[in-house]
């Protein structure tokens, strides 16, 4: 069980998950598109985070990274002074896999590709089973979401 | 949290001491293991996610941030049987929240690697 980290250090914590929770390796793949001149990028959990965000009572929200980026996107930006969110905010509550792989999407995906991914003539971001991902590396650079892909209603 | 040892110094017998400025300061604050031919980790600490940009191309991105962008990422790439420059990109893709690998073979080609592994020392946010 988590220990109460109110106020702990996140790195603190990341150091205490690593040592005692086990790796989770997410089947789960995160397709994406942020240029119309560049191949399909997949994101991928992290299994030390994963078990971190199954856990529970570990990452912060995500609205501190959000947070901090307008803080970095500011022109006069030098170094961030608001660091103390991610380690004062309480913690955000155990996830299943599939809320854990939304909140990474919130967090590492570029917010102009999560928050119109489905604006357009074609999604720009799918989340499918490494299963479905090319078996091979053969032509990786030309990776594109299919034209094919059905969104959901 | 328990189990704390506060001090700003370590005394060795015989070698001498050091300041832990030097551990706090010199520790890596994240480190990645990972095969880019099936963009997995092996082995990492402080990092959410690994992002397969293209070939010899990849993003990996940090779960505490640094305090800006400025920090170092000293890193190996290698396969069975060749080594690989890294290279990280000046500008642009590395922020304080992320930073961006790329591996290219002897010839100066993007190549994946079985084996890469990078590392950030500097201060965290």
């Amino acid at each position: 069980m988590t220990p109460d980290f109110t106020g702990t250090h996140l790195w603190d914590r990341l150091c205490w998950a690593k040592e005692n929770l086990e790796p989770h390796q997410s089947d789960y793949r995160v397709v994406y598109e942020d240029s119309i001149d560049e191949c399909a990028k997949i994101l991928v959990a992290d299994p030390n985070w994963m078990a971190c965000a199954l856990a529970g009572n570990i990452l912060p929200p995500v609205w501190v990274y959000h947070e901090l980026a307008k803080d970095e996107a500011q022109p006069d930006f030098k170094r961030h002074t608001r660091g103390y969110l991610l380690h004062e905010t309480p913690p955000v509550g155990p996830m299943t896999e599939e809320e854990a792989i939304e909140y990474l999407i919130m967090k590492d995906v570029p917010q102009r590709v999560w928050q119109n991914w489905d604006e357009g003539n074609r999604p720009k971001m799918v989340i499918c089973k490494k299963e479905q991902l090319p078996q091979t590396r053969v032509w990786r650079n030309a990776w594109r979401i299919s034209d094919e892909i059905k969104v959901a209603a | 949290m328990a189990g704390t040892i506060v001090a700003d110094t370590l005394t060795h017998s015989t070698a001498g001491s050091l300041t832990t400025d030097y551990v706090v300061n010199g520790s890596a604050k994240a480190f990645l293991v990972g095969n880019q031919g099936t963009a997995t980790a092996l082995k990492s600490l402080n990092v959410s996610s690994y992002v397969d940009a293209a070939t010899g191309n990849g993003e990996t991105n940090f779960t505490n941030s640094m305090d800006s962008s400025s920090f170092s990422v000293p890193g190996s790439h290698s396969d069975n049987n060749s080594f690989y420059q890294v290279r990280r990109p000046s500008t642009g893709e590395t922020t304080s929240s992320k930073v961006r690998v790329r591996t290219y073979d002897g010839a100066g080609s993007a190549n994946d690697d079985e084996f890469v592994s990078h590392a950030i020392f500097g201060d965290l946010a």
